[in-house]
């Protein structure tokens, strides 16, 4: 599973420069990552990964590495 | 449910919107102007059109019925169906009242029926159904003035939801089908709701107090609430593996596609992952917004009313949304007299 194009993503939803998003950044230090950024995350998750992520498990993902588990517990 | 109803044709579409506008600059007042224009990116969409006070959907589809009817026999038409959430009255059907304003024969039979961004091709079936069996014509009415519905505070809808209104005229056809495929998943009815106002829970005074139910969107239990990331999957799942099977099914594909008009990323992510050409897809948000039931004929009359290059021999359309439900209907428009955009 290509990690970087998860990265690569979320930096582009939140507006954010790709240096500043690593598996530890916290989702609520991104400015835009709000409610618009998980419907955003959800169709990527959809559209490139064949991944059905629901609101629930969006809320609960505090950091952009929880996004990722996420995203490779499914693809398995 | 699958069904196929033979030599059955759509003779006109119109579609009415009003004239008052909202747009980037109302909402970039409201959550400044960096989160306007994220959010207008990815809806695609400028301006929706908002109806004047006292100004009903049923207003809206009576000019765009009146200019339909302009060119047909009146003592021909056999049935009114009216599809909408936001009826005049809550009693009686509003179809009723319709009939009586646009001077039909006493010998139409009416509907309302509740339906929202499945509502053309639902209403289609219905007056497909109607039509078969008779020798007349049926009126459709469908539209929306969901602006009235939307709290001012919630920004996730506040530049979103638009109101319009649409006529389309059903009748018998010889050679022609309209081919439809109907769904619905109520388990999911609270994902797109007004919770109050109805007899579940009737309005009161903490019905509609204001708060504050996501960070800085605002609104009370008598506002529409949209659960976005549900809408989100239901769209890139359900909806586009019932729209890759219609296309399956067919010998040669469509070469129209017409989606719900629900913003620009949903029809452009639902083109995309079915591989489809995205110059056979119609788009008509960016003016109008998601104007609900009548976002099909609204992008039709849009896009197709004047010499355009599109080809409208096998032309599919795909209404999914609030219910959750899905309706997919293949059609033949080749005949069929489609209007410019009016304002009301």
């Amino acid at each position: 599973m290509d990690k970087a194009s998860i990265f690569n993503k979320i930096s582009e939803i939140a507006e954010t420069e790709i240096s500043l998003v690593s598996e530890a950044t916290k989702l609520s230090s991104l400015d835009a990552w709000d409610s618009l950024a998980n419907v955003l995350f959800i169709a990527f998750a959809i559209s490139d990964f064949g991944v059905k992520l629901t609101g629930e498990e969006l809320m609960e993902a505090e950091t952009v590495g929880d996004l990722v588990k996420l995203i490779e517990t499914k693809v398995k | 449910m699958k069904v196929t109803i033979n030599n059955i044709g759509i003779k006109a579409i119109s579609a009415v919107v009003p004239k008052q506008k909202r747009g980037y600059d109302d909402l970039a007042k409201i959550v400044g102007e960096k989160e306007a224009r994220r959010i207008c990116q990815n809806t695609g969409i400028d301006f929706v059109r908002v109806s004047k006070e006292g100004e009903t959907a049923a207003d809206l589809c009576e000019a765009a019925a009146r200019r339909i009817l302009e060119e047909t026999d009146v003592s021909k038409i056999v049935g009114l169906i009216f599809v909408s959430q936001t009826p005049d009255y809550k009693i009686p059907a509003t179809s009723c009242v319709l009939q009586h304003k646009l001077g039909l024969p006493s010998t139409t039979v009416c509907y309302d029926v509740n339906s929202g961004c499945t509502a053309f091709v639902k209403g289609l079936h219905l007056a497909s159904m109607i039509a078969s069996t008779t020798q007349g014509d049926v009126l459709l009415l469908v539209g929306d003035t969901m602006t009235k519905h939307v709290s001012p505070k919630d920004h996730s809808l506040y530049l979103l939801m638009g109101d319009a209104g649409s006529a389309a005229l059903i009748s018998q056809a010889s050679g022609k089908k309209m081919e439809f495929n109907l769904q619905t998943y109520g388990e999911n009815y609270s994902s797109l709701i007004i919770p109050a106002g109805g007899n579940r829970l009737p309005s009161s005074s903490s019905t509609s107090e204001v708060v504050e139910c996501e960070k800085g969107n605002w609104r009370s239990q008598e506002h529409l609430y949209m659960d976005g990331m549900a809408i989100m999957l239901f769209a890139l799942s359900k909806v586009t593996s019932l729209v890759a099977e219609e296309i399956r099914a067919k010998q040669s594909p469509p070469n129209l596609y017409v989606f719900h008009q629900a913003n620009e990323f949903i029809v452009n992510s639902m083109i995309k992952n079915l591989k489809l050409d995205v110059n056979k897809r119609l788009l008509s948000v960016k003016e109008y917004g998601n104007t609900g039931p009548a976002s099909i004929p609204l992008a039709i009359c849009d896009s197709l009313s004047t010499g355009t290059g599109y080809q409208k021999d096998s032309v599919l359309m795909v209404g999914f949304g609030i219910g959750l439900a899905i309706a997919t209907v293949i059609t033949d428009l080749t005949d069929t007299l489609i209007y410019p955009v009016m304002e009301s």
